[in-house]
C-alpha cells in the first residue's frame, strides 16, 4: 500500500530540504577553497547564483522545438519526487510503499531521459557529445543503484526504503560491514550521477571534461535555474541515501540522530572536495571500468554477506 | 577478521585487473605480502607458537620487503617507463577477474558442505591463484609475468589456512625457496635479455625465437 | 453477447469478398477497413463485457471429418483477444491514411486487403478453438495472410527475403508444434485443449520432449533469442500498419501458446521456469543491445519486440516458478506483470511502427542518419513517438512502468520466498532488467534525439511538407492510451483479473485487493509529479514574460559556419556501446583516413550485422545445402532414371510384401 505520511513534519521537512539543497553545494566549494588555500565564496554563493540566473533573460535556439521548453521543468519536478520518497533522518519518508527504490530509480531516468533529449535538441556536437557520453554512463550506473539497494532488500527482508533503513540490525557481526561496502558502492555512484571529480568536471564546460555540463550549455535563465537547483538536490538525494545508511536511528534520540546525520552530510562533502583537489578526472573511456569497479564491489559484498551467515 | 582481511585481498585483485602502472603492480605486492601476513597470523592465534612467528616474519620479509624491492630495483636498472604498454583498455578483464572472484566464492561455498573450511579465505586463495593464472596469461610484459606467479603463491599459503591445515614449516620454507628461485632467474633472465636486445628489455614476450 | 463476435466475424468474412465487388481501390481501401473496424469494435464490446463480467464462453459442435470441435473463451483467450481486437482497430483505422499513398502511386492492393481482413480473422480464430487440429489450421490461416501482407511491395527484393524469413520461421515453429501436438493425441488419445489439461502423470521422457518441442515452437514464433533473427528481417519488410500489427500481436501468438502449456502442465517441472529465465533474459539484453546498434529505424524496433518478448518472459517464467513452488501470490504477480506488458508492448510498438510509418511516407527513408528535425514538420507524429518512447523506455508515469514495476517485485518476493543462492540469481535477474532498461534509454534517446531533433541532416527529394491527418486519431489515441494506464492501471488490471486466477487458483476479489489497490496508490504520486511539473511551468512562463525571451543561433563555441551535417550522428551516438559489445554485434568499418593537411572528402561508413544470425542460422543453412549437394546425382533429370526408381520402389515394396 502506497502510505502518504500523516506526519506534517515530513512534508515540512520536504520544502526545507528544497530550499536548503544550494547549501550542500557551497558547503563543498567552500571546503574545496579551502584545501586550496583560497578563501573561496561564501557558503550561501549557490542561492545568490540561482537568484541572479532567475532574473535573466531566457535565449532559446532556434533549432529547438517544445523538449527544450518542456525538459527543465519535468528534470527538476522529477529529482524532487525522488526527495519525497526518502526517509530524512529520523523522521518517515513522505511517500513509502514496497518497491519505492524502483520508482526512485526510474524517476531519476526519467530526468535523465528528457534531459538527453534537451541537450540533442539545440542542433550542436557539444550537447551531442555530452548526451551520448551521459546516455552510455548511465548504462552503467543503473546496475548500481539497484544491485546495492535490491542486495539491501533481499537481506534485510522488505522493500520500501523507509523500511530497509529502519530494518538495519547493527548489532549483527556482518552489518556493518555490509552497509559501509554498499555505502562505498554509492557513493561511486554518486560521483558519476552528480558530475563529480574523477568522472566529471563540475567547474568547466570545456568539450574535453564535460558530461553534464555540456547539456545545458544552451539553457538560460529561468531554465538554468531549474538545472543548477535540480543538480544540487540530486547532489542531496544521494548525500542522503548514504547517510541513512550509516546510521542507527533505532538506537538514538531524535536530536542525536539529526546531528549525526548531518556530521555525516559534512564529511561526505569533505570527501568530495578532498577528492577534487586531490585526483585528476579519469579519460573519459575508464569510467565504464570505474562504474564497473563499483558494481563489482557490490557483487562481491552480497556473496560474502550470504556465504559468511 | 580473517574475513575482513581477505576481502581486502579480493579487492587488491579487482584493482590488480584495472591498473597498468609497474609501481601499482609493486604496491599491490607489498599490500597482499602485509595482508597475507596479517591472515595467517590471526587465523592461528590460539595456539600461537615459534614456528608461527617465525613462518608470518617470514612472509612478511620476502614478501613484502625483499621481493618488492627487487623488483623496484630491476624495473630502475633496465629503465622500463612507467606503463605495462601492451595493455590496451579492455573492461573485459576487470570482468573476467571479477568473474573469477565470483567463482572461486561459489566453489568454496560448495566445499563448504563437504568438509570444513574456512569458506571466505579459502575463496580468497581460489581466486588468487585463478587471477594470478588469468594474468599471466593475459599480459604480455615479464614483470607482469612474475607477479602473476608471486599472486598465485600468495594464494597458496592463503589455501593453507582456508583448509585449516597447518602445513610444516619445512614445507613453508620449501615454499620460500621457490620464490627466491623464480625472482632471482628473473633478474638474470632480464640482464641477460636486456645485454642482447639494448631497447625495450623484456617486452613483447609472445615468440620465443630467435 | 457472443452474438456480436460471431456477427463481427462474418462481417470480416464479407469484408473479405468485397474486393471482388468494388472496382474503385480508393473506395475499396476505406469500405474493407471501416468494415474491419466496425467487427473489431463488436468483438471488442464482447471481449471487455465477458472480461469485467467474467463471463465465460464455451461451446462445441460437431463437424463430419474432425470430430467434435471445441470453441471456449477463458480469461486467456479473452484478454488475448481484447489486446488482439483493439491494436487491430488502430491498424485498420491506420491502414485507411497508409493504403491511400498506394493507392496514388498505383500499387494494386486488392489481394492486400483480402490477406490483411483474413489475418485479423485468423488471429481472433487462433485464439478462440481449443481443439489442436483446428489451432494448427488457424496457425497456417496465420501464417500465409501475414506472408501476403507483408510482400504489399513484392517488386523489392528485401521486401521479398523479409517475407520469405517470416514464412520459414513461422512454419518452423508449426513443425514443432506438430510435433507437440501428435505426441499430447498420443498419450492422451484426444485433441482437446481441455482433455490434455486433465491429464495427469506425464512419464519425464515425454514431458521433456513436449516441454522442449512446445517451447521451441512458441519461442520461435514470439521471437525469443536465439531464434530471433527473422524478426528484424520480415517486420521492417512490411507496409507500416501490417509492421505495427506484426510486432504487436502477431508475436503475441508465441505468448498465448506458452500460456496454453502453463494450462496443459499445471505441476510442471522447476526447470522449464529457470531455462525460462534464462532465455527470457538472454533475449532482453540481446535485443536491446541490438537494437542499440541499427541504423534503420523499423529494423531497431524490431529488435525492440525482441527485447520486450523478453521481459515478459521474465515474468512468465516467475509466474511458473511461484506454481512449482505453491506460491500463488507469486503466480499473481509475474502473471500480471507478463500479460500487462503483452498489452502495453502492443500498444507503445504499434504507436512507434504507426510513427515511423508517417516519417516513411514523410521521407520516403528510414535511415536514421539522413533525418533530423522532423518534429517541426511532424509535430502530432514527434508527440506520440516521444510517448511511445518514454513508455517503451518503462519510464514512469506511463504504461511501461506499471508492468516493469510488477516484474520487479515478482523478483523480490521471488527471493523472499526461495532460500540457497536463488536470491542471487533473482537479483542478478533484476539488475539485467535495470541494464535492459538503461540500453533502452541510450537507444530511444537516440533514436527520438536524432530523427526528430535538431536539424534535418541531409537534404531529402522536397515534397511539400504533410503529416497524414488521416494518422491523428490512431497515433494520439494510442497514446491516450498510454498514459492512461499509466495513470490508472486498475481498470486495465481487472482485465488480466480472470486470466491470472484461473492460472493461480486465487478468486478474483482477493486479487482486486492484493494487485490492483497497490498500484492504484502510484496515481496519487504520477499525479503529484504532473502537478509539480506544472506549477513549475507556470512559475517559469509567468517570470519569462516579466524578463523576456529571444531566439538565437544554437552557440557554436565560436566555429564561424556550423552545418546541420555537424551534429551527432546516430553511429557516433551509440559508438562506445556497441563497441562494448563487440563480439556478438559484429561491427565491420568502412574507412580510409585522412592522409594530407588539407582534408579530402572521405567516406565513413559503420554497419553491425547480427552475429547469430550470419554466423548461426546462414551457417547451418549454407552446410545443409552442401551436404544436400552430395545428393543431388539421384536428380538427374534423365526420364529414364527416374521410370528406374518408380520400378525398383516397386519391387522393394513386393519384397516387403512377401517377407513381412
Amino acid at each position: 500500500m502506497v502510505t502518504f505520511s500523516s506526519n506534517p513534519v515530513s512534508w515540512l521537512l520536504f520544502l526545507t530540504v528544497l530550499g536548503g539543497a544550494p547549501l550542500l553545494s557551497g558547503i563543498v566549494n567552500k571546503f574545496k577553497a579551502r584545501m586550496a588555500g583560497r578563501f573561496g565564496a561564501s557558503v550561501l554563493q549557490p542561492y545568490f547564483d540561482l537568484v541572479k540566473l532567475a532574473r535573466k533573460e531566457s535565449v532559446y535556439s532556434r533549432s529547438s522545438g517544445f523538449i527544450t521548453r518542456l525538459a527543465p521543468s519535468l528534470v527538476w519536478s522529477t529529482t524532487a519526487l525522488a526527495l519525497l520518497l526518502l526517509p530524512v533522518g529520523p523522521f518517515f519518508a513522505a511517500i513509502s510503499f514496497d518497491g519505492d527504490f524502483i520508482l526512485l530509480a526510474y524517476l531519476l531516468g526519467l530526468g535523465r531521459f528528457l534531459q538527453i533529449l534537451a541537450a540533442l535538441d539545440v542542433a550542436s556536437s557539444f550537447e551531442g557529445m555530452g548526451a551520448s557520453r551521459e546516455a552510455r554512463f548511465a548504462v552503467f550506473a543503473e546496475p548500481i543503484f539497484f544491485f546495492t539497494f535490491g542486495s539491501m532488500a533481499l537481506v534485510t527482508g522488505r522493500f520500501s526504503l523507509q523500511s530497509i533503513v529502519s530494518g538495519i540490525a547493527w548489532d549483527k557481526p556482518l552489518f556493518p560491514i555490509f552497509m559501509i561496502v554498499s555505502s562505498i558502492s554509492i557513493f561511486f555512484l554518486m560521483i558519476t550521477e552528480c558530475s563529480r571529480m574523477p568522472v566529471d568536471d563540475p567547474n568547466t564546460h570545456l568539450e574535453l571534461t564535460m558530461i553534464h555540463e555540456v547539456m545545458i550549455l544552451d539553457a538560460s535563465g529561468f531554465d538554468l535555474m531549474l538545472y543548477q537547483h535540480a543538480a544540487s538536490l540530486k547532489l542531496l538525494l544521494y548525500a542522503f541515501l548514504i547517510s541513512s545508511l550509516l546510521n542507527p536511528f533505532g538506537r538514538l534520540n531524535p536530536v542525536a540522530g539529526v546531528t549525526l546525520f548531518a556530521g555525516v552530510l559534512v564529511v561526505l562533502a569533505a570527501c568530495l572536495a578532498a577528492i577534487e583537489i586531490l585526483m585528476a578526472r579519469f579519460r573519459l573511456v575508464l569510467v565504464p571500468q570505474f562504474l564497473l569497479y563499483a558494481t563489482v564491489i557490490g557483487v562481491l559484498n552480497i556473496l560474502i554477506f550470504t556465504f559468511s551467515r | 577478521m580473517t574475513n575482513a582481511l581477505s576481502i581486502l585481498f579480493c579487492l587488491t585483485l579487482m584493482y590488480l585487473a584495472v591498473t597498468t602502472r609497474l609501481s601499482s603492480y609493486v604496491l599491490i605486492l607489498v599490500f597482499e605480502g602485509i595482508l597475507v601476513a596479517g591472515v595467517y597470523t590471526v587465523s592461528f592465534f590460539e595456539h600461537f607458537s615459534a614456528t608461527h612467528l617465525v613462518i608470518a616474519g617470514a612472509v612478511l620479509l620476502f614478501r613484502t620487503i625483499l621481493i618488492p624491492s627487487y623488483m623496484v630495483k630491476i624495473i630502475r636498472d633496465l629503465d622500463m617507463g612507467h606503463r605495462d604498454r601492451t595493455h590496451r583498455y579492455h573492461p573485459g578483464f576487470l570482468l573476467q577477474i571479477s568473474g573469477l572472484i565470483m567463482v572461486a566464492l561459489l566453489l568454496s561455498y560448495q566445499f563448504s558442505h563437504m568438509t570444513p573450511v574456512l569458506v571466505i579465505p579459502l575463496g580468497t586463495a581460489l581466486a588468487g591463484i585463478f587471477s594470478g593464472g588469468l594474468l599471466i596469461v593475459r599480459r604480455r610484459l615479464l614483470l607482469a609475468h612474475v607477479v602473476g606467479f608471486l599472486i598465485i603463491e600468495n594464494g597458496l599459503f592463503l589455501l593453507g589456512v582456508g583448509l585449516k591445515a597447518e602445513m610444516p614449516w619445512v614445507i613453508e620454507l620449501g615454499a620460500f625457496l621457490d620464490l627466491f628461485v623464480l625472482v632471482f632467474l628473473m633478474g638474470i633472465a632480464m640482464n641477460h635479455l636486456k645485454s642482447h636486445f639494448p631497447e625495450g628489455a623484456g617486452e613483447d614476450l609472445t615468440t620465443l625465437r630467435d | 453477447m457472443i452474438g456480436f463476435f460471431i456477427l463481427g466475424l462474418i462481417i470480416h468474412v464479407a469484408a473479405m469478398a468485397l474486393p471482388a465487388v468494388q472496382r474503385h481501390d480508393g473506395q475499396l481501401n476505406r469500405a474493407v477497413n471501416l468494415l474491419n473496424t466496425v467487427a473489431l469494435v463488436l468483438g471488442l464490446i464482447f471481449s471487455v463485457h465477458s472480461l469485467l463480467t467474467f463471463q465465460l464462453w464455451d461451446t462445441r459442435f460437431p463437424l463430419p471429418f474432425v470430430g467434435t470441435i471445441h470453441l471456449a473463451c477463458d480469461g486467456i483467450t479473452l484478454f488475448f483477444l481484447f489486446t488482439f481486437q483493439l491494436l487491430s482497430v488502430a491498424g485498420s483505422v491506420y491502414a485507411i491514411g497508409y493504403l491511400e499513398h498506394y493507392v496514388k502511386g498505383g500499387v494494386n492492393i486488392r489481394w492486400h486487403l483480402v490477406s490483411f481482413t483474413l489475418l485479423i480473422l485468423s488471429l481472433q480464430l487462433i485464439l478462440v478453438v481449443q481443439h489442436a487440429l483446428v489451432f494448427l489450421t488457424a496457425w497456417e490461416l496465420m501464417a500465409v495472410s501475414a506472408y501476403f501482407s507483408i510482400v504489399l511491395e513484392k517488386d523489392k527484393p528485401e521486401v521479398r527475403r523479409g517475407g520469405f524469413w517470416y514464412f520459414v520461421a513461422t512454419h518452423a515453429s508449426a513443425l514443432f508444434l506438430y510435433l507437440f501436438f501428435v505426441v499430447l493425441h498420443d498419450r492422451t488419445g484426444s485433441w482437446d485443449f481441455a482433455d490434455i489439461a486433465g491429464q495427469s502423470g506425464w512419464d519425464s521422457g515425454t514431458l521433456a520432449l513436449l516441454l522442449v518441442s512446445g517451447f521451441l515452437g512458441f519461442a520461435i514464433k514470439a521471437g525469443f533469442m536465439p531464434f530471433h533473427s527473422w524478426l528484424p528481417n520480415a517486420h521492417p519488410a512490411a507496409p507500416a500498419h501490417i509492421s505495427g500489427l506484426l510486432s504487436a500481436i502477431n508475436i503475441k501468438v508465441g505468448i498465448y501458446g506458452i500460456m496454453r502449456m502453463f494450462m496443459f502442465f499445471p505441476t510442471g517441472p522447476e526447470i522449464f521456469g529457470w531455462t525460462l529465465l534464462a532465455a527470457a533474459l538472454i533475449s532482453a539484453i540481446g535485443g536491446v543491445w541490438y537494437a542499440l546498434a541499427q541504423h534503420e529505424i523499423k529494423r531497431l524496433l524490431a529488435y525492440h519486440s525482441v527485447e520486450n518478448v523478453g521481459i515478459i518472459g521474465l515474468g512468465l517464467a516467475m509466474a511458473w516458478l511461484g506454481r512449482c513452488l505453491g506460491a500463488p501470490s507469486l503466480v499473481a504477480l509475474g502473471l500480471a506483470g507478463a500479460l500487462l506488458h503483452t498489452l502495453n508492448h502492443a500498444i507503445f510498438k504499434a504507436l512507434l511502427f504507426f510513427g515511423a510509418g508517417n516519417v516513411y511516407l514523410e521521407t520516403h527513408t528510414g535511415e536514421i542518419d539522413k533525418l533530423g528535425g522532423l518534429a517541426k514538420t511532424l509535430p502530432v507524429t514527434g508527440v506520440g513517438f516521444l510517448i511511445g518512447a518514454v513508455s517503451i523506455c518503462g519510464l514512469p508515469p506511463f504504461n511501461g512502468f506499471i508492468s516493469e514495476f510488477l516484474i520487479y517485485k515478482s523478483f523480490f518476493q521471488g527471493g523472499n520466498l526461495m532460500g540457497g543462492l536463488v536470491p542471487l540469481v533473482l537479483l542478478v535477474s533484476a539488475v539485467g532488467l535495470a541494464f535492459v532498461g538503461g540500453l533502452a534509454v541510450a537507444c530511444f534517446t537516440k533514436l527520438y534525439g536524432i530523427v526528430f531533433l535538431g536539424e534535418k541532416r541531409l537534404k531529402l527529394p522536397e515534397q511539400p511538407g504533410h503529416e497524414a491527418v488521416s494518422s491523428y486519431p490512431v497515433l494520439l489515441g494510442l497514446a491516450t492510451l498510454c498514459v492512461w494506464i499509466g495513470f490508472a492501471p486498475g481498470v486495465v488490471l481487472s482485465l488480466v483479473a480472470p486470466a491470472i486466477s484461473q492460472i493461480s487458483g486465487i478468486p478474483t476479489a482477493q486479487l482486486g485487493g492484493e494487485l490492483i489497490a497497490p498500484l492504484g496508490g502510484l496515481t496519487p504520486v504520477f499525479a503529484l509529479l504532473l502537478a509539480m511539473t506544472l506549477l513549475i511551468l507556470g512559475i517559469k512562463v509567468w517570470t519569462q514574460k516579466r524578463v523576456g525571451v529571444r531566439l538565437l543561433e544554437t552557440w557554436g563555441c565560436g566555429y564561424q559556419s556550423v552545418t546541420a551535417r555537424m551534429q551527432y550522428t546516430a553511429s557516433g551516438f551509440a559508438e562506445e556501446l556497441i563497441q562494448l559489445g563487440q563480439p556478438m554485434l559484429g561491427l565491420k568499418l568502412r574507412w580510409k583516413p585522412i592522409a594530407q593537411v588539407l582534408p579530402e572528402p572521405r567516406m565513413f561508413k559503420s554497419h553491425c550485422f547480427d552475429q547469430i544470425e550470419e554466423g548461426l542460422w546462414v551457417r547451418l543453412n549454407r552446410t545443409i545445402g552442401r551436404v544436400l549437394m552430395l545428393l543431388r546425382w539421384i536428380q538427374s533429370g534423365n526420364i529414364r532414371h527416374y521410370v528406374l526408381y518408380i520400378f525398383a520402389a516397386l519391387i522393394v515394396y513386393l519384397i516387403i510384401a512377401f517377407v513381412w
